[in-house]
């Protein structure tokens, strides 16, 4: 229950940079396959850096506001610093504590994230 | 009566958050009777030696056993003989065993007719088995009988969804999302009338626990289950079918214990049911399957169904109060019920009542197909066995009423929901009232 602390469940009802990018250079599904949950993420990525990203998608209160703060950290970095984006980092700027049966929520949003590499190469 | 089923389960003596776990997913798998567990310990320490090979006295013990329990199961489901009574390891692998040897027999053209009901064990093995049969040039359809707007099969035009071309017509007998209870003996009689030649498959899985099974009056050809949804083993699943057919299909997995004799060129095959049964089964859990049998016949379909059908209307009453809650499923319905609270995921509901000791599932419930129907990503279900006590459906309202203020929905605060209101098949709300559960069904 601490996970859901007011942090959180802001970043659920009115998450950062929902919704889709126009002209976005590269566009990555990720779908939770426990739960059916879906996130796409949309990108802009000019000289190896994420100019800009934003995110639409369905999922649970854990999965969006992820998806939300992590879209606000890689925004304007480097493809590079992004890339050694872990689990740690993510459960760290969650907070609270996750149980094992909901860390594919909470890196529903990483996985997305890093397609990058592959997908730019 | 009830009291006396709750000490039967070893499960209850544990504490989770220092209660008993109000546990309420029974549709996903139950727990076991004390008698279950020690007879896979019995099994193990007493009797336990490799089935239908060895000469000496242990391995006829295990034997006879293992065999005891396919006669028990024979009377259990009212088959005529215990050839026709094969182990699996599941409704999965008792579907895909069909699936892979009757799709041997199929032609360019015929088709499959399931339902947007079913569980993805009873749509992904027809999909693998349409793509097997067009490497070879064979193209096969699947046609879906859809659903109503009160999560019922919609029959008004199966007439139409039947041809001449169906070969295959493969139901569940109960919904394990929406708990409806399908009249499958009268499809199978309508679809029999227009494709005689048509193999009738009774997916069984969601219902063998809440209702007696009887293949003749469910006129099927086939039927699978599984002992885990019904208080026995988990690892152990059933395969019933009519001796003839099974006589006429190809084996489905090679190996030890289905042959007569090997030689270099060929194989002869065992006799029924033995054909079916490749390898070293699952032995003490089969054997372990015979007391849950046991325990299910003693307490009976009519309290079981009794405690369970109370449980559900109680459940269902104090759930359709609530302006949030929305259910899904017909009013007439198995102990099944999936619902949504407005502006939270399935997810986080369940995660919360989990620190509350209530154990719900949630997620798309192996049905993704029958989701999209309705028009959802994700539901939340609660469903009730044999042991669960209104204490339980209490705690589960309870703990929907934390999972509402954590989300804060008791105040006036506005929700954003994401990516609602897009065309979705919303079913009738008005149709929550729960009858007793309907025998009519076979």
């Amino acid at each position: 229950m601490d996970l859901y602390r007011e942090e959180i469940l802001e970043h659920w009802k009115n998450p950062l940079n929902f919704g889709e990018i126009s002209n976005a250079s590269l566009v990555i599904d990720q779908i939770n396959s426990l739960c059916g949950d879906e996130v796409t993420f949309y990108f802009k990525i000019a000289d190896k850096k994420i100019r800009d990203v934003s995110f639409t998608g369905n999922g649970c209160a854990i999965s969006i506001a992820t998806s939300s703060m992590l879209s606000e950290k890689i925004k304007g970095k480097s493809l590079k610093v992004v890339s050694k984006l872990t689990g740690q980092d993510v459960l760290k700027f969650l907070g609270g504590e996750v149980a094992p049966a909901r860390l594919k929520c909470a890196f529903l949003s990483l996985e997305a994230v890093r397609k990058i590499g592959t997908l730019t190469k | 009566m009830l009291s006396n089923i709750r000490a039967d389960f070893p499960f209850l003596d544990r504490k989770y958050a220092g209660k008993q776990l109000a546990y309420l997913d029974n549709a996903s798998t139950t727990q076991k009777p004390g008698v279950v567990i020690s007879a896979v310990v019995d099994a193990y320490k007493n009797h336990y030696a490799n089935v239908h090979r060895g000469v000496y006295g242990l391995s006829q013990e295990a034997t006879e056993l293992y065999e005891s329990v396919r006669e028990k199961t024979t009377k259990f489901i009212g088959a005529k003989s215990s050839r026709e009574v094969i182990f699996t390891k599941n409704t999965t692998e008792s579907l895909n065993l069909l699936a892979y040897t009757l799709g041997q027999r199929l032609n360019g053209g015929d088709e499959i007719l399931i339902s947007d009901m079913e569980h993805h064990s009873n749509i992904v093995p027809w999909q693998m088995l349409v793509e097997r049969l067009a490497t070879n040039g064979k193209r096969v359809k699947i046609k879906y009988i859809p659903i109503n707007r009160q999560g019922e099969l919609d029959l008004s035009n199966l007439d139409k969804l039947v041809t001449r071309k169906t070969k295959i017509l493969s139901l569940t007998l109960m919904s394990n999302v929406l708990g409806t209870i399908n009249p499958v003996s009268k499809i199978i009689r309508v679809a029999k009338k227009k494709a005689p030649a048509l193999i009738a498959i009774v997916d069984a899985a969601q219902a063998s626990a809440h209702m007696k099974i009887d293949i003749a009056a469910l006129s099927c050809d086939f039927l699978a289950f599984s002992a885990h949804k019904m208080y026995g083993p988990s690892g152990v699943g059933l395969l019933w079918g009519k001796a003839k057919l099974l006589y006429d299909l190809p084996p489905f997995l090679g190996g030890g214990d289905m042959i007569l004799s090997v030689t270099r060129e060929k194989a002869t095959f065992n006799e029924l049911p033995w054909k079916f049964e490749a390898g070293t089964p699952n032995i003490a859990d089969v054997i372990a399957f015979g007391p849950a049998i046991e325990f299910v016949q003693k307490v009976g379909f009519a309290r079981i169904s009794k405690n369970e059908m109370d449980l559900t209307k109680y459940a269902v009453e104090r759930l359709a109060g609530d302006p949030l809650v929305e259910i899904y499923g017909p009013g007439n319905r198995g102990p099944v019920i999936s619902f949504n609270i407005d502006g939270v995921h399935p997810h986080d509901v369940a995660s919360i009542l989990s620190d509350f000791a209530v154990a719900i599932r949630s997620g798309h419930h192996c049905a993704q197909p029958l989701m999209d129907a309705i028009g959802i990503p994700a539901a939340c279900r609660v469903s009730f066995g044999v042991y669960n006590i209104k204490e339980d459906v209490d705690r589960f309202i309870a703990g929907l009423r934390k999972v509402k203020e954590v989300f804060k929905l008791n105040q006036k605060s506005k929700i954003r929901i994401l990516n609602r209101g897009s065309s979705r098949l919303r079913l009738d709300r008005n149709n929550h009232r729960t009858n007793e559960m309907s025998r009519k069904a076979q």
